[in-house]
């Protein structure tokens, strides 16, 4: 479902800090609101004290103590949150005018390659992407793009949806390979257990 | 924050709803303090917080209903297989797909993205829009809001009363959602809410994620509230559209079905009380100014809770500040509803 959202930040000026020792500031600027924590109201945490307590250096070093019973953590929180950011700023287009270059490349790029599959299609992949978040976030740029653009647009839809029908074949005879081999090892393993036994019974001079 | 409209001679209380859903609702089950920075506090990372699944499911329902707003016109026969249509969903597949999150998820070797990657969404789309079963139904235009297709829906619940804010002001408990669809059938003339899942859920574990998953009680509500009926009396009969990915190895392909359940007077009530019971423990917490930590909750797939390293910070001054310093923004996610109820 989509959310209403609200591009409002919240005012970046700290408020005054409490009192801490002008020595053991580091050059993190949050250290300077770090001192002595003082629940503001007392009896609603009597029990939570342990990890609220204490005293720490760093916001990092405060996440670390509350996680410290748990696995590593191996991507730093908010990563994959900043890179989307951060890639959806470059795709993003500004002007009609690059709005519609890039409609004319994807053209070029349909009309030099028939074949749309593989690293042709990553290509043209790159474009339609490129396009897509420009025009979700400028919707006024639609009106440039014109019948010709719809259509190459519908053509990468459809050369998506094959390569995935191709995919899916492939996973499908691998797993049928897959499946093809155990049933080999269990008959070898089988045989194997059979001829196995045939030996011993001989060698102790029983009947298989 | 929306502030509650004050009537004229009545002082400002600076009121600001904490807005809760069915899956605002799950957060709070995983960890009450999770719900306080992201709801209580409204603060969210820049670029967002939710997972790539998530989105993908966005996407979806977007092409499916920009599908339904031609396909499934009132008062046109048989159309449900218009290539306009179809084409419109594409194109709204395509604008809504979550493409840097995509390309940002597979570079940080998060499983499951190519599961649900844009061919095989593609593939789905098209498996939900050829059940048959669309044949019999049509939207309604609903006045001023247009055909009945993601109706947002909220309830005020004044009558629980209000609670200090970390942020200042008083807040109250809000319930919101939207209604994928409320369809009417085009024989018979009955008028049946359907809810759109997509998901990779085996689908022996179908029944229980959707039947029970409590969605029931509060459609029965906001339904009987605009259509008129009493539930007390006649329940709720509704239809979810469980929409499967193919599996990940092949073996399965995308498949769509259809589950109609008829939720009983005494299943809604059920519903209702859970609900209650759930608001009061966040009322609780909020008028303690202590939300509880959870630990199961710190990773999700390999992703770091967002709040994990504010979680252990009680000091308002700190809290607002460290929001600041890390790029986080103000995102209250509340939507102006077209049916709003007051309790």
């Amino acid at each position: 479902m989509k959310v209403s959202t609200s591009p409002k930040r919240p005012d970046p000026k700290p408020e005054p800090a409490p009192v801490v020792d002008e020595a053991a500031m580091p050059t993190n600027p949050m250290s300077q609101l770090l001192g002595p924590e003082v629940p503001e109201t007392p009896e609603a945490t009597p029990v939570y004290a342990d990890t609220d307590a204490i005293q720490a250096d760093s916001v990092y070093e405060l996440a670390a103590v509350n996680t410290e019973s748990l696995e590593p953590v191996k991507i730093p929180e908010n990563a994959i949150a900043r890179a989307t950011h951060l890639r959806e700023r470059m795709m993003t287009l500004k002007t009609h005018e690059s709005v519609k270059a890039l409609c004319d490349d994807m053209d070029t790029h349909i009309v030099a390659n028939p074949l749309l599959k593989g690293p042709v299609l990553s290509i043209l992949r790159a474009h339609v992407s490129s396009l897509m978040v420009t025009l979700k976030q400028h919707p006024e740029f639609d009106s440039v793009m014109i019948d010709k653009d719809v259509h190459n647009i519908m053509t990468f839809v459809m050369a998506t949806r094959d390569e995935a029908v191709v995919l899916r074949d492939v996973k499908t005879d691998k797993k049928a390979k897959r499946g093809a081999t155990k049933e080999v090892k269990a008959i070898k393993e089988s045989a194997f257990a059979s001829a196995f036994a045939a030996v011993m019974n001989a060698q102790m001079g029983r009947k298989s | 924050m929306s502030a509650m409209t004050r009537p004229i001679g009545v002082p400002n209380l600076n009121l600001h709803a904490v807005v809760t859903s069915h899956s605002i609702d799950a957060t709070f089950e995983s960890c009450p303090r999770r719900f306080e920075f992201a709801h209580v506090w409204q603060q969210v990372p820049e670029g967002g917080a939710t997972g790539f699944a998530a989105e993908v499911g966005t996407a979806l329902h977007e092409a499916v209903q920009a599908w339904a707003r031609l396909a499934l016109l009132p008062g046109r026969d048989r159309n449900h297989r218009s290539k306009i249509a179809l084409n419109e969903g594409y194109k709204s597949l395509l604008r809504w797909w979550p493409w840097a999150l995509e390309a940002a998820s597979m570079a940080a070797k998060k499983t499951g993205i190519k599961q649900r990657s844009l061919g095989e969404a593609i593939l789905l789309y098209e498996e939900i829009i050829n059940a048959e079963f669309w044949e019999s139904w049509e939207l309604i235009p609903i006045g001023d809001f247009g055909l009945s297709i993601e109706i947002p829906w909220r309830i005020g619940f004044a009558s629980m009363g209000t609670f200090p804010l970390p942020q200042g002001g008083l807040g109250y408990l809000a319930r919101q959602g939207k209604i994928d669809f409320v369809l009417r059938n085009r024989s018979t003339g009955e008028v049946r809410v359907f809810d759109l899942k997509t998901t990779v859920k085996d689908e022996r574990a179908h029944e229980a994620a959707y039947k029970f998953s409590g969605q029931g009680p509060d459609y029965a509500i906001v339904i009987a509230s605009a259509l008129g009926f009493d539930w007390r009396v006649h329940g709720l009969k509704m239809s979810y559209v469980v929409s499967n990915f193919a599996s990940a190895d092949g073996s399965e392909d995308a498949t769509v079905r259809l589950y109609t359940y008829t939720y009983t007077p005494s299943d809604i009530q059920d519903g209702i009380d859970l609900k209650f019971e759930r608001m009061n423990r966040m009322i609780d917490m909020a008028k303690k100014g202590h939300w509880h930590r959870r630990t199961h909750g710190c990773d999700s797939y390999g992703s770091p809770c967002p709040y994990m390293g504010i979680c252990p910070r009680r000091d308002k001054p700190f809290i607002k500040a460290w929001f600041a310093f890390n790029d986080y923004e103000v995102r209250p996610r509340i939507y102006a509803p077209i049916w709003d109820l007051i309790a």
